[in-house]
């Protein structure tokens, strides 16, 4: 990206010892500012990959970064999304086009508290960016990387401001099926009851769930993963919440963010062709803000769940469509667990969504 | 148009969801604003009165353009310049109770808001309107819950404060003596069932009163505060959950402490409790610049099967009882000696009971005559009790008895009642006893405020004058209690009664004591008259006592005269009156008049007792 490097982020699988990682790499680095979090897959250039780490340099004359952490987010969801967006004080008014690149914690709660957070110190003039940490699935814990420190339950970030344009874009590619669904309660991101009757019991019923599915968490899990819940937005697009696990005990949906009780949800699907075809739009949404200028790089935060519809071979397929959006420049991203962008408007939480950042 | 108008209808509901669930009202504020410009893919959203901005999100910090929300909500601009987001359209809605305050929204782009949109958004002002309304409601709810729940919570622990003070004692915190009497109860039942042993120990300070006369009631408090401190260090510590060794220590009142031992294994781990209290109490106590030497004197009782926690208190009562026979400081243990002792006291207390109802109590008359010619200025009524197989009963047999049992109030009483209509008697009989003085005892626990109306009573019945009745109180008595009995006196003396300082010389009387006394006449106890010609120390004493009653103006009446030297020895110092053996003994109302009878009459102008 540039000669010197001014900010380092870091995809990691969990099965390493991400201390022991980005001590190496800090010594490796000399010290440059670091981000990174534990992923559910790895993407870079050569293509998506599992158990892998990867590392990109942001750097160049045009460039300024601060980097910020947040921890104990799960108890402060707003105030830590604040905290981190308060590095963009320390990247200067000089450059046009920033950015604040965030990467947080999925299993901390209601992920659009942390981005009203963040859009409250930010402001309409700045867009947010970014994913939740992953942990292949396992549901369980997730880490963020900062400077020379592995935390949970935080939130990490880091403000860019670049002299030349930033680009964003995002799609999911997910469409309706059948009926709406009233959330008839609700608390914050825990579905409890969907038609008056009990959330998981609705949902397993609507979309003939596999036996498997209706007692085992993890089967669960991978069988929800292509079936989101869409909540109706404005826009064209539905704001899509990806079902992240189940009680079996109290028969509730736990999603990654909030589901309002009173709102009305539809079931989503999506299938390989719908949703490369959102691959494509993101990126040329992203590009398009460009200016004409090439990239000199993109960061994709590409849904988990996108990732089960497409299978291994469309997500190589999905890969090297983004890298052929790049145009040789280095693509790097993570399998997520949520994704952040606000471009316009105040929402800014995504689910079963691709977000691609472009620097140019 | 049409999926607008769903989509707009879906947005109302959600809305209504969110801004509901909010408790107060600055977040349903907040997270209407908030929520009406997420749904409307609004950048910025204001709550904007007419002179300020109370709330708004989506300007950087420190960039938020005041005049120009200001001019938007007035209606004067349409469109915001939003730094990073360009030029934005306006939709300003009034929202709230107060009609100058509206929620701005400004969206970027070349879009307008839509009739649709603006519907919706006054939707969501109306929602928020009415949610404001209910939250406010809620507010003033809420703070009355919390009062409430605050006033049940300070009454409840104002009853529990109650309870415990109801059973515990205020200087040392200790559970008292009814809450004890539970313990041991509880105690006994649980030792039946598990075959251990309970005992109790009664524990006395030994000369306490000393130390409140002498230093002081407060520091005699802190003492004893010290003591229960140092009382609980000779108690065990349960040590085996099997077996619950465990000691409870409890304040009986004044300078007594209880101790409730249960899982012994038999008396001896009693009376080593007992020993070990002696060891406590051997260090001296330092309060202020004082340092002060106790010792207590223990009492033991075991419990056999029959116990109850009452007998058992009494037990080791009567234990403690000898060993303050035995010189104090030290421990007894309750014996059969003693179970005899105190069976025996037992069936006494309840023969002295029945002997008021069974009417077996006699009053006896002891002549008090002029030491110069011998003739009858008075008489004391004394108790007697004709015990149906005993015979005649002396009062220091039962008296203190009586005394102990508080039941010496209702003798005193029927004695009262007994001498007055016994003087009134002799007045109807037109007897020359009619017009002497009766004398009759009142015990320390008669004398206090009920005292003057019994007496009042007694005296408007039985129409007697009232300067014919004498009351003696004892020295002691009156020495022992400080203000009270003054104003009690006071007032027997405004009956216009006459008030004798009984046993005097036994206390400790100063002199300014004395003569802040309403009283008339001292009676020199016998120890002073025994004796008297014998001993020259004896003879200047009583010389000292007969110049001090002439200077406060007291008569002075000696008592136990025995001898014709002691009688000779009185007229010599001027004693003015006496009673004693050597006169007349004790006798029945009619031997009296018989007395009187074959006696000479006094002179007309002699002195008398109600003078």
């Amino acid at each position: 990206v540039g000669a010197e490097a001014k900010l380092l982020v870091v995809f990691s699988s969990d099965r390493y010892d991400l201390e022991q990682l980005i001590g190496a790499i800090n010594e490796r680095s000399g010290g440059v500012p670091l981000i990174g979090c534990s992923t559910a897959g790895e993407i870079a250039t050569s293509g998506p990959g599992d158990s892998g780490v990867v590392v990109v340099a942001l750097g160049g004359s045009g460039l300024s970064v601060a980097t910020a952490a947040a921890t104990g987010a799960s108890e402060r969801l707003r105030e830590a999304g604040a905290e981190v967006a308060s590095s963009l004080k320390e990247v200067g008014a000089g450059p046009e086009h920033r950015v604040l690149l965030m990467l947080t914690d999925g299993l901390a709660g209601d992920q659009q508290e942390i981005v009203r957070g963040a859009y409250g110190v930010a402001g309409a003039g700045v867009p947010l960016v970014g994913g939740c940490a992953g942990d292949d699935l396992k549901m369980k814990v997730t880490a963020q990387l900062y400077g020379d420190r592995v935390l949970h339950d935080a939130v990490v970030g880091a403000a860019v401001a670049s002299e030349a344009p930033l680009g964003i874009g995002v799609r999911h590619g997910w469409r309706r099926v059948g009926e709406p669904m009233l959330v008839t309660e609700s608390s914050s991101n825990r579905v409890f009851v969907l038609d008056g009757r009990p959330a998981l019991d609705v949902y397993l019923e609507r979309l003939q769930a596999p036996e498997d599915a209706r007692s085992d968490p993890a089967v669960f899990t991978r069988f929800a993963l292509t079936h989101p819940l869409g909540l109706s937005r404005r826009s064209a697009e539905e704001q899509v919440r990806f079902v992240g696990e189940a009680n079996f005990e109290d028969r509730s949906l736990g999603c990654i963010a909030e589901v309002p009780q009173g709102a009305m949800v539809w079931l989503m699907e999506g299938d390989a062709e719908s949703v490369q075809a959102a691959t494509d739009d993101a990126c040329g949404e992203a590009l398009a803000a460009l200016e004409g200028r090439p990239p000199l790089g993109m960061l994709a935060f590409d849904c988990i769940a996108r990732r089960g519809v497409l299978g291994d071979q469309g997500i190589h397929q999905e890969v090297e469509r983004i890298a052929g959006h790049a145009g040789g420049a280095p693509v790097a991203g993570f399998y997520t667990y949520g994704e952040i962008a606000r471009t316009h408007g105040m929402s800014g939480f995504h689910n079963q969504t691709l977000v691609v950042l472009a620097l140019s | 148009m049409d999926r607008l108008g769903s989509w707009s209808t879906l947005q109302l509901t959600e809305f209504l969801a969110v801004v509901s669930a909010c408790g107060d009202e600055d977040s349903a504020m907040r997270s209407g604003m908030e929520r009406a410009a997420e749904a409307l893919e609004a950048e910025v959203a204001a709550l904007v009165s007419e002179t300020e901005v109370l709330a708004a999100v989506g300007f950087a910090e420190g960039a938020l353009p005041h005049r120009d929300l200001l001019a938007a909500a007035r209606g004067e601009e349409h469109c915001l310049q939003i730094p990073g987001a360009g030029a934005a359209a306006v939709a300003a809605i009034p929202v709230g109770e107060e009609p100058s305050r509206q929620l701005l929204l400004a969206r970027g782009g070349d879009e307008a808001f839509g009739q649709e949109e603006l519907n919706l958004l006054r939707g969501m002002a109306r929602v928020l309107t009415l949610t404001l309304r209910v939250v406010g409601a809620l507010d003033i709810e809420r703070a009355l819950r919390k009062k409430t729940q605050r006033e049940v919570r300070e009454r409840k622990q104002a009853e529990q404060q109650l309870a415990h003070q109801a059973l515990h004692d205020d200087l040392t915190g200790l559970p008292n003596r009814s809450l004890l009497l539970d313990r041991i109860n509880h105690a006994l039942a649980l030792a039946k069932r598990h075959g251990a042993t309970v005992a109790v120990l009664f524990a006395d300070l030994d000369h306490f009163k000393r130390i409140n006369d002498s230093l002081g009631h407060p520091l005699g408090d802190q003492l004893l505060i010290a003591v229960a401190a140092r009382l609980g260090e000779a108690l065990r510590v349960s040590d085996t959950v099997s077996r619950p060794a465990t000691d409870t220590l409890a304040r009986f009142g004044g300078d007594e402490f209880v101790v409730l031992c249960e899982g012994l294994k038999d008396e001896r781990d009693a009376t080593e409790i007992a020993e070990r209290i002696g060891a406590v109490l051997a260090r001296p106590f330092v309060l202020g610049d004082e340092q002060i030497f106790m010792t207590a004197s223990v009492g033991v009782a075991v419990a056999d099967d029959l116990a109850s926690a009452e007998s058992l208190v009494r037990d080791a009562d009567a234990a403690l009882y000898r060993v303050k026979e035995h010189g104090r400081a030290g421990y007894e243990l309750f014996d059969d000696d003693m179970r005899v002792r105190v069976i025996e006291r037992l069936q006494r207390e309840n023969e002295l009971r029945q002997a008021i109802d069974r009417d077996e109590l006699r009053l006896f008359y002891q002549p008090i005559v002029d030491v110069n010619d011998s003739h009858i200025v008075g008489v004391e009524a004394l108790i007697r009790w004709e015990h149906p197989e005993r015979g005649l009963v002396s009062p220091a047999e039962f008296i203190p008895l009586a005394e102990e049992t508080g039941m010496i109030v209702a003798i005193g009483n029927w004695v009262l009642e007994a001498a007055c209509r016994q003087a009134a008697q002799w007045r109807d009989a037109r007897s020359p006893l009619g017009d002497l003085s009766v004398a009759i005892n009142v015990s320390a626990r008669q004398l206090d405020a009920r005292l003057p109306d019994v007496v009042s009573r007694v005296l408007r019945d039985t129409a007697l004058d009232p300067q014919l009745l004498a009351l003696e109180i004892t020295e002691t008595v009156v020495m022992d209690q400080t203000e009270a009995p003054v104003e009690v006196l006071q007032r027997l003396r405004a009956l216009g009664v006459r008030l004798h300082l009984d046993d005097f010389g036994t206390g400790y009387s100063s002199l300014s004591y004395l003569q802040r006394l309403p009283l008339h006449a001292l009676k020199l106890d016998r120890s002073f008259i025994t004796g008297l010609g014998d001993s020259q120390e004896t003879f200047r004493i009583v010389a000292a006592v007969v110049e001090m009653a002439r200077a406060l103006d007291m008569t002075l009446i000696a008592e136990g005269v025995e001898t014709e030297r002691e009688l000779a020895c009185l007229q010599d110092l001027g004693c003015q009156f006496a009673q004693g053996y050597h006169f007349a003994r004790p006798m029945p109302a009619e031997a009296m008049t018989q007395h009187l009878g074959g006696r000479p009459q006094p002179p007309a102008a002699s002195p008398s007792l109600t003078r």
